[in-house]
């Protein structure tokens, strides 16, 4: 998602971990603690949760249908939940990922949460990183912060925001970020934010020293930013070979910034358990028209994935 | 990728997992033994699929899916759950 992305200003050489896990691991583990790593195979499940209207049903049942499944999600044993920002999407009515998030925090119990993801340029960084710390609050300490860039070009018209300027403004607004949560005083003119900080960040967060981040990375400078930062990355619709290939430029450049080739990959993949095979397969294809659906308005934009449809 | 294949292409290359419990599970640890997974990231609502058709299709997941997969599960995550945050490093 990040263009062309050079290393962060002020960052170079340093790592913005991950995961809660990555202290263990490499030249970003200063002042680690004595974690065992996770065993070489363990896979977490996470659920990307989607919103979806229904004919005939109002959105406010579709709510909470949705938090019903997050509900059961707890139940069967799933690690995490996620949850999309679409402005202005009638196909995807979820503006606010963090809402559904304090709603669903009050019925569940250790499931964990991310925004997949908070837009930055629509987004003031300091109101970001309030809100992520009222989440992290409100969850117990059950967030996750997926953050990005946009994509949708509507939605950039819709915010009078230039989409050429998204990489920059996420990049202004990851730095704010995390200097918000460092609970730095500071004072920022930046091109595109002012942030005045002079009193604590309240309310302070509940995972130190912050929640971790997540991204969703497809082309390779969001890769190449991702990897640098040792950020785990989400890949939406890529094939098997797609993803071993991303997977090993992800390492190459994690490595190369002093990171442990730690996994960070999570393959995005619908699922459909019926009682047969047959029986799956002609109740998925029925509905295959919409499964299409849900992929293509997210990544038709994307110029990898419209050379890869091209070819 | 997933408009320039067909139905039958999309479901062979496991692009959507659907099927049995037993051919879900076996799918998911082809994709892991394919890949170096931190983790799946889940859709099960395919578009507009009814609520009903959801909730059964999570909940064998759950109760046929996970355990043939459990190998590949940290389930004592309670541990997890509560480790500190890695260090923020500081400017």
């Amino acid at each position: 998602m990040l263009a062309d992305t050079p290393r962060p200003r002020g960052r170079a050489g340093k790592a913005i971990d991950g995961t809660r896990r990555a202290q263990n691991h490499g030249a970003a583990g200063r002042g680690a603690l004595s974690l065992e790593p996770r065993k070489d195979k363990t896979v977490r499940l996470a659920i990307w949760s989607t919103t979806t209207p229904r004919e005939n049903s109002t959105h406010a049942e579709m709510f909470r249908r949705q938090l019903e499944e997050v509900e059961l999600a707890e139940r069967i044993g799933i690690d995490q939940i996620w949850f999309f920002e679409h402005h202005l999407q009638p196909t995807a009515p979820m503006p606010s990922p963090n809402l559904l998030i304090a709603a669903a925090s009050r019925t569940t119990r250790h499931i964990r949460f991310s925004s997949m993801v908070n837009i930055l340029p629509f987004r003031h960084p300091l109101l970001v990183a309030e809100e992520a710390a009222m989440l992290d609050n409100l969850t117990g300490g059950r967030l996750d912060m997926g953050l990005g860039r946009g994509l949708r070009p509507p939605e950039f018209a819709a915010f009078g925001v230039d989409q050429q300027q998204s990489r920059e403004m996420f990049l202004e607004a990851f730095d704010i970020i995390q200097r918000v949560w460092a609970d730095e005083n500071f004072v920022h003119h930046g091109k595109y934010w002012t942030v005045r900080k002079e009193a604590p960040l309240s309310p302070p967060l509940v995972q130190h020293p912050h929640p971790p981040f997540l991204v969703s990375a497809q082309s390779e400078e969001s890769l190449r930013w991702a990897a640098e930062h040792d950020i785990p990355f989400a890949q939406i619709d890529a094939t098997v070979e797609q993803a071993r290939c991303d997977q090993a430029f992800y390492r190459e450049v994690q490595t190369a910034h002093g990171h442990a080739p730690v996994r960070r990959l999570y393959l995005m993949r619908e699922i459909y358990v019926g009682d047969s095979d047959v029986c799956a397969r002609a109740e998925a294809h029925a509905l295959s028209a919409a499964v299409l659906g849900i992929v293509e308005p997210l990544y038709a934009v994307h110029p990898r994935r419209k050379a890869a449809r091209q070819l | 990728m997933l408009h320039a294949m067909s139905f039958d292409e999309i479901v062979a290359n496991d692009m959507v997992i659907l099927g049995s419990a037993e051919t879900v599970a076996n799918a998911i640890l082809r994709l892991s033994g394919q890949l170096d997974l931190m983790g799946l990231a889940m859709i099960f609502k395919l578009g507009a699929m009814p609520y009903d058709m959801v909730e059964r299709s999570m909940t064998a997941f759950g109760e046929e899916v996970v355990p043939r997969i459990r190998h590949l599960l940290d389930r004592d995550s309670a541990a997890e759950r509560t480790v500190a945050a890695p260090a923020l490093h500081t400017r």
